[in-house]
This record gives C-alpha cells, sequence and structure tokens, in this order.
C-alpha cells in the first residue's frame, strides 16, 4: 500500500476546506485506519497474516469505524462514524490501484475470497510521488495563508 | 425511510451501547477467526512442503510473509523466513538481488528441498516508507488530539471547546 504520508497527503489535499477541523481529523484518522491497526501485528507477527487480512476489508473496517464511532458523544458520533468511513474507503480506493506478486485486497470478504487490484504501480512506488505530494500541500496551504492575509 | 432512520437511530444512540460494542466486537473476531483459519488452510507455507515433499513436489507457492533474501549466489540465492525458522535455496536469476532486502516471490517447490523462481519482487526502501508513515500517525494523531479530549463526566470523547 502506498506509506501511510501519501494516504493522509491525499486525504488533507481532499478535506483541508472542509468548515470543520474536527471532522477532518476523524476522516485523516480514518484515512490510515486500515494499515495502522494491520501492520504493527503484522510486522511483529507475521503468521498472524490472514487473520490481520481481514482487517484491511470494507466489512471488517467499517464495523471497526462504527465500535470507534461509539467511543464519541452522542451528539458527534453519526458524523464522526460517516467521517471515519470516508476516510477508509478512500485509503482502500487508493490501495487498489496498487500491485503485488499476486492480488492482496478481498473487497468482498467474507463473502469472498477473490481479491483484485488494478496493479499501476508497487507499494514503495508512493515514496517517489511523495515529495510532489508534499509539495502540492505547501503551494495550498500558502495559498490559503495569503488569502486570508488580503481577507484580514 | 422511516424505518431506516429508526434503525439508524438504535444503531447511533446510547442505548445498550454496552450489548452493541460486544456484538461488533465479537462479529469482528468471528471474521478474524474465519480469515485466519480458512486462509491459513488456503496457503502453502515452505514449511509444509519441506515437511512432505514428495506431496508438494511441483507446486506453485506464493511466498509473502516477511521473506527475506540471504546468501546469493551465481545461480540462485535463499530466502529466510525467520518466523518459521525455514531457509531454503531458491534457483533463478539474482539480478537487483540484495542480502537482507524484503522480498515476495512466487517459485515452483521441488522435492529435492529447494524453489525454482517463477516471479519476484523486491520491497526497496522498507525503512523509508517505514520512518515516513510513522511521521503520518505522529501527525494524524497530533492533530486528532488538538481536537478532541476525553471527557470524563460523560466518558466519551467530544470536541474540544464544546460542553455538553
Amino acid at each position: 500500500m502506498p506509506d501511510l504520508l501519501t494516504h493522509f497527503s491525499v486525504a488533507y489535499l481532499l478535506r483541508r476546506n472542509a468548515k470543520t477541523p474536527h471532522l477532518r481529523a476523524t476522516f485523516y484518522l480514518g484515512a490510515i485506519l486500515p494499515d495502522i491497526v494491520t501492520h504493527p501485528v503484522y510486522i511483529l507477527y507475521p503468521k498472524a497474516f490472514w487473520a490481520i487480512t481481514v482487517l484491511h476489508t470494507p466489512v471488517a473496517l467499517t464495523l471497526l469505524c462504527l465500535l470507534i464511532s461509539y467511543i464519541f458523544h452522542n451528539s458527534i458520533r453519526k458524523i464522526v462514524f460517516v467521517n471515519l468511513t470516508l476516510g477508509v474507503y478512500l485509503h482502500l480506493f487508493m490501495d487498489l490501484f496498487q500491485k503485488h506478486i499476486t492480488p492482496e485486497y478481498m473487497w468482498l470478504f467474507p463473502f469472498s475470497w477473490k481479491a483484485y487490484e488494478i496493479g499501476l504501480f508497487w507499494p514503495e512506488a508512493s515514496l517517489y510521488a511523495l515529495p510532489f505530494v508534499i509539495a502540492i500541500v505547501m503551494i495550498m496551504e500558502f495559498i490559503i495563508w495569503i488569502r486570508q492575509r488580503c481577507m484580514n | 425511510m422511516d424505518r431506516i432512520k429508526v434503525v439508524i437511530d438504535i444503531v447511533f444512540d446510547n442505548r445498550k451501547m454496552a450489548m452493541k460494542m460486544l456484538i461488533i466486537i465479537v462479529t469482528i473476531a468471528i471474521l478474524i477467526t474465519y480469515g485466519h483459519l480458512v486462509g491459513n488452510h488456503k496457503e502453502l507455507s515452505i514449511k509444509e512442503c519441506l515437511e512432505a515433499p514428495e506431496k508438494y513436489d511441483g507446486t506453485l507457492l506464493v511466498i509473502k510473509k516477511e521473506t527475506k533474501i540471504g546468501n546469493i549466489y551465481g545461480d540462485g540465492f535463499e530466502i529466510v523466513q525467520p518466523y518459521d525458522n525455514v531457509t531454503i535455496f531458491v534457483s533463478g536469476d539474482t539480478t537487483g538481488l540484495i542480502k537482507n532486502a524484503y522480498v515476495t516471490l512466487t517459485a515452483t517447490f521441488h522435492k529435492e528441498g529447494y524453489l525454482e523462481l517463477y516471479s519476484i519482487h523486491v520491497h526497496k526502501h522498507r525503512r523509508v516508507k517505514f520512518i515516513v508513515s510513522v511521521v503520518a500517525v505522529i501527525i494524524v494523531f497530533a492533530n486528532f488530539i488538538r481536537w478532541f479530549k476525553f471527557d470524563v463526566h460523560h466518558k466519551r470523547l467530544t470536541e474540544r471547546c464544546q460542553t455538553y
């Protein structure tokens, strides 16, 4: 999968102008959630590969987002769930374009074990694009700062 | 439409919260167990092939889990799986391979106890990717803490500068 900084940067670019910074924070969390619940365990304990892979599927992640939303106050729970889930699905959408030795992502698990990916780039290729993505983020921040200064 | 709204309200309100969380946790645990059992059953490991070489002679293996390059020779290389305590020779092209690099590969198992390479991918810049990802995690969590706090009274996360 692309590195988490790429996932976060894309999420940031998509939601930077949203007016609610709290909900942006949950969207960014959703954008990195699939990897932070799977990679550390997998690296430390490779035998858990298949168990952990389940947590990188849409059904399991949606349930996980629902579980996480329950620790938020009732008044914001629904919108937190929506933002978390949107971030998660953005992450999965970006992962769809990767390639592996054999396809890894089971989009319809547990209803199907069939894995599919579009396979445009290897996982580490995101590192080569990262400087450009960061540059775009910095340019966007600069433009926002200039606009705020002009308004003031 | 009203029924959908009622279901959504039931799912998200505070009633029977412990039971709802328990149901989700159990469901996720069942999914994980199912994935672990069926996935491991479907996937053949090098260790299993070495334990029954005649049975698995000629089988194409997909080798993904935390596999590193060991020694490199003229006609092939070793791969090492520390978690299974397995080291095995792979016959094939060694172009671009670096010792201790992480790889995923497909290869045919031979009963003599070696693999014949079919395809391989070297996972480059793994350490850089790890460091960059840790930076992202720090940024996201720092931003999250900036906008949310734990309300001890309600035992829930709430937005900062909001009271309920």
